[in-house]
């Protein structure tokens, strides 16, 4: 008797909050697509960012701009868009950041070739040292005019 | 020569200096020097394309309607906003006041929102807005790349797009990207 009470007392709490408050997600209608489309759209979601989320792709995302973006992807595949288009269409947007691989480009080329440039580098720096330990130690004769010279200003 | 041996640690020094700077930007007021915020692609490029019902109060039937073409001629400043959105209220008392103000007209978009709510919201709180247009689905906003309302954007005489601004309108804001267009073009 007394749950009753209360979910009679939920229920109209429910009713007084002002309806409207919330994001509308309009049903839209469902867009069927072959086989070969459908697993293009797969495929091409991973590699897309929900720009609402930012740490996640359009496959993993509920989030309502999510929801839209997967949307048009699917409208623009249906309506014969490439795989390379449909990127294009939303780059044209939200800009390279919508995609998690970014393009190999003048603008990213540090980017893709700097690690390694960093490689090379650390294997000249290593050559370096080893060269130089090497010399030394088959080298040990010193330069005696020098080592005299030495001694003889601190005297 | 010993402190030869400091040098790495003076460029690691640098280096964490270096990211904690650019990790903490976010702290600056500015849009540009907050982390989480995309430059829009659009800008100084034409306007994407829009047809979209004005929203009339009484309701008119059919509706009017508004095209990118309606646009040409002045500067534009186009706000999206919606009922549902809890950021645009922090933002509502400055566009009240810029629309109290001298002569700029700001068009708001609708965003993903009904007539009546968004109705009900300006009847509360007052309507900076000179035009409203309904974007119940969110198309526009797709199109014009939006990903976090409310985002205004300036739109120049010739339609060409100038400024993107992601979040809440704040009198700097407005002062330094959006007043020096507005006040040439006057």
């Amino acid at each position: 008797m007394k749950a009753m009470l209360y979910m009679l007392v939920l229920a109209f709490g429910l009713a007084l909050i002002p309806a409207g408050y919330a994001q509308v997600q309009s049903v839209r209608p469902y867009i069927p697509l072959g086989a070969e489309q459908e697993a293009r759209y797969m495929a091409l979601l991973p590699g897309l960012r929900c720009m609402q989320c930012q740490n996640e792709s359009l496959e993993s995302s509920q989030a309502a701009l999510a929801q839209d973006m997967r949307y048009k992807v699917r409208e623009l595949i249906a309506a014969g868009d490439s795989d390379a288009q449909v990127r294009q269409y939303l780059v044209d947007r939200y800009g390279q950041y919508v995609l998690y691989k970014p393009p190999f480009q003048p603008l990213t080329w540090l980017l893709w070739l700097g690690p390694f440039g960093l490689v090379l580098l650390a294997m000249f720096v290593a050559w370096r040292v080893a060269r130089r330990s090497r010399l030394e130690a088959s080298s040990p004769a010193l330069d005696e005019a020098a080592l005299k010279r030495l001694l003889d200003e601190t005297k | 020569m010993r402190y030869r041996y400091f040098i790495p640690m003076i460029v690691l020094v640098g280096i964490v200096a270096l990211l904690a700077y650019t990790l903490n930007r976010g702290w600056s007021t500015q849009p540009e020097d907050d982390p989480t915020y995309v430059p829009s692609p659009l800008i100084g490029k034409t306007v994407p394309a829009f047809d979209l019902a004005v929203l009339a109060t009484p309701p008119a039937e059919p509706p009017a309607r508004f095209t990118q073409a309606d646009l040409k001629g002045r500067p534009a400043v186009i706000n999206f906003f919606a009922s549902w959105c809890v950021a645009c209220r922090d933002e509502h008392p400055f566009l009240m006041q810029l629309a109290h103000g001298d002569q700029v007209s700001i068009i708001g978009i609708d965003y993903k929102d009904t007539p009546q709510a968004a109705r009900r919201l300006l009847g509360e709180h007052g309507d900076p807005y000179h035009l409203i247009l309904e974007d119940p689905e969110g198309a526009m906003g797709l199109n014009w790349g939006v990903y976090g309302i409310p985002e205004t954007y300036l739109v120049d005489a010739h339609g060409i797009v100038r400024y993107k601004q992601v979040g809440p309108m704040t009198p700097a804001a407005w002062r330094k990207h959006f007043q020096p267009l507005l006040e040439a073009a006057r």
